[in-house]
């Protein structure tokens, strides 16, 4: 074939009837992309912000605490579909930035690291407000339509694990006021019991416990002295330390 | 002002505005480079001139999508480059992996290197004689840089990826073409 002259090609495009696509398709193109990109980024620092306060609503946080025990029990209570639709949302994210200048130019590792650093950081902010604890609050009031679901779906509570303050030492163990649900509930200490070198329970001082609840008794598999706050549910303004450990 | 002496992004403006001829000029000017750029990266494909007439087909429908701000060439580049990419995928010619691995981390080198074109009479004539054996991912940004001038930020912009990343393929582009030089028996 000879190669195509300026005019073959205009004669191609009068024969194929070839118009100008008008400035307008790619302006909102362009645009449906940006929005798509702001949903995305939106939804993300949503769920990642979601997935924190599910971490301390639920205790989680001090799971790794209890060591191998409690990392087990991490990964099998762990809401790995946040996880995978973090995954997800991020790489839909990192592949829309790279069709526009700004994105490719980036070495990938570049772009995902920064674009996870602002996503951990503006999650972290959202955190520490108290945005989810009042969607939650409006969720379980059926108030919240879309996202309300993600709400209840987050247990109250992991039945393994209890935060609370000791409230008296009884000849078993001790008592502790749970800060879920406020109740003064009996801790039995057994020799199975694993508990840090050197630790004496102390009245007023956090524990967390990790064990199967039963009703108002509970026989304690482990305990670890917990430096928690108001984020991790305690509400008293005064509490004792963990000072009693001596560590051999 | 004679249309020869008229920029490539002056012109696109006009095609923009309805001007046909412009188009043509753009045409003559880009047809030629393209044919070479495309018979050079598709290894002498026979349909190339097919091809280049469907790129310049594809340019007039989408010239407003192109932003006279920018310079003209590295847009039309890229369609072209995505047609010539498109071939190759559709015909199983050569394996264009979806991600490469040179484009994940920061390379250092990230500006046009004068070292690399001490000598672009010698490259170029290593280039036409070992051009078929080396990998697309290293071939084209040879082509582009050594056959059609362009800097390695248009490349980049040109290829979709960091100015680095040209960078370390034409570095590791031109050391692979010396090893073929070589091995088929030239002399360097």
């Amino acid at each position: 074939m000879t190669p195509p002259t300026p005019e073959s090609i205009l004669q191609a495009i009068k024969e194929k009837h070839v118009t100008m696509t008008p400035r307008w398709h790619f302006i909102v193109r362009v645009s449906l992309a940006a929005l798509l990109g702001i949903f995305i980024a939106l939804t993300l620092f949503f769920l990642t912000s979601l997935m924190e306060f599910f971490w301390t609503r639920t205790h989680l946080n001090v799971l790794p605490g209890f060591g191998g025990r409690g990392i087990a029990l991490l990964a099998l209570r762990f809401p790995w579909w946040y996880f995978v639709a973090l995954v997800i949302g991020m790489a839909s994210l990192i592949w829309l930035l790279r069709r526009f200048s700004l994105g490719y130019r980036l070495p990938l590792v570049v772009l995902a690291g920064g674009s996870l650093a602002v996503l951990v950081a503006v999650s972290l902010v959202l955190v520490r407000t108290d945005v989810h604890q009042r969607l939650e609050n409006r969720a379980s009031r059926h108030q919240l339509p879309l996202v309300g679901g993600l709400y209840r779906g987050i247990p109250g509570r992991i039945g393994e694990i209890h935060l609370g303050t000791i409230s008296n030492l009884t000849k078993k163990g001790f008592t502790m006021i749970v800060v879920d649900d406020r109740q003064d509930v009996s801790i039995t200490v057994t020799e199975e019991t694993e508990v840090p070198p050197g630790w004496v329970p102390t009245v007023g001082e956090r524990v967390a416990v990790l064990s199967a609840r039963d009703g108002k008794n509970v026989t304690a598999i482990s305990i670890r002295p917990f430096w928690g706050g108001p984020r991790d549910g305690f509400t008293e303004t005064h509490y004792y330390p963990p000072v009693n450990i001596q560590l051999e | 002002m004679p249309e020869s002496q008229t920029t490539d992004e002056e012109l696109a403006r006009q095609v923009q505005t309805g001007h046909m001829a412009s188009f043509a000029e753009l045409v003559r000017r880009y047809q030629d480079k393209l044919l070479r750029y495309g018979s050079r990266f598709l290894r002498g494909s026979p349909d190339v001139e097919d091809i280049v007439q469907e790129v310049m087909i594809k340019a007039y429908r989408n010239i407003n999508s192109y932003n006279t701000q920018q310079r003209f060439s590295p847009w039309i580049y890229r369609i072209a480059h995505n047609a010539f990419v498109d071939v190759l995928k559709r015909r199983h010619l050569e394996a264009v992996p979806f991600f490469n691995p040179d484009e994940l981390w920061p390379h250092p080198q990230a500006t046009d290197n004068p070292v690399l074109d001490t000598d672009r009479t010698l490259i170029r004539q290593q280039l036409e004689k070992c051009l078929n054996d080396l990998a697309a991912k290293y071939r084209e940004p040879l082509v582009l840089r050594y056959f059609d001038d362009l800097s390695y930020k248009e490349i980049s912009n040109i290829l979709r990826i960091p100015v680095g990343t040209v960078s370390i393929r034409l570095k590791r582009g031109l050391q692979q073409l010396q090893t073929i030089y070589r091995d088929n028996g030239y002399h360097l």
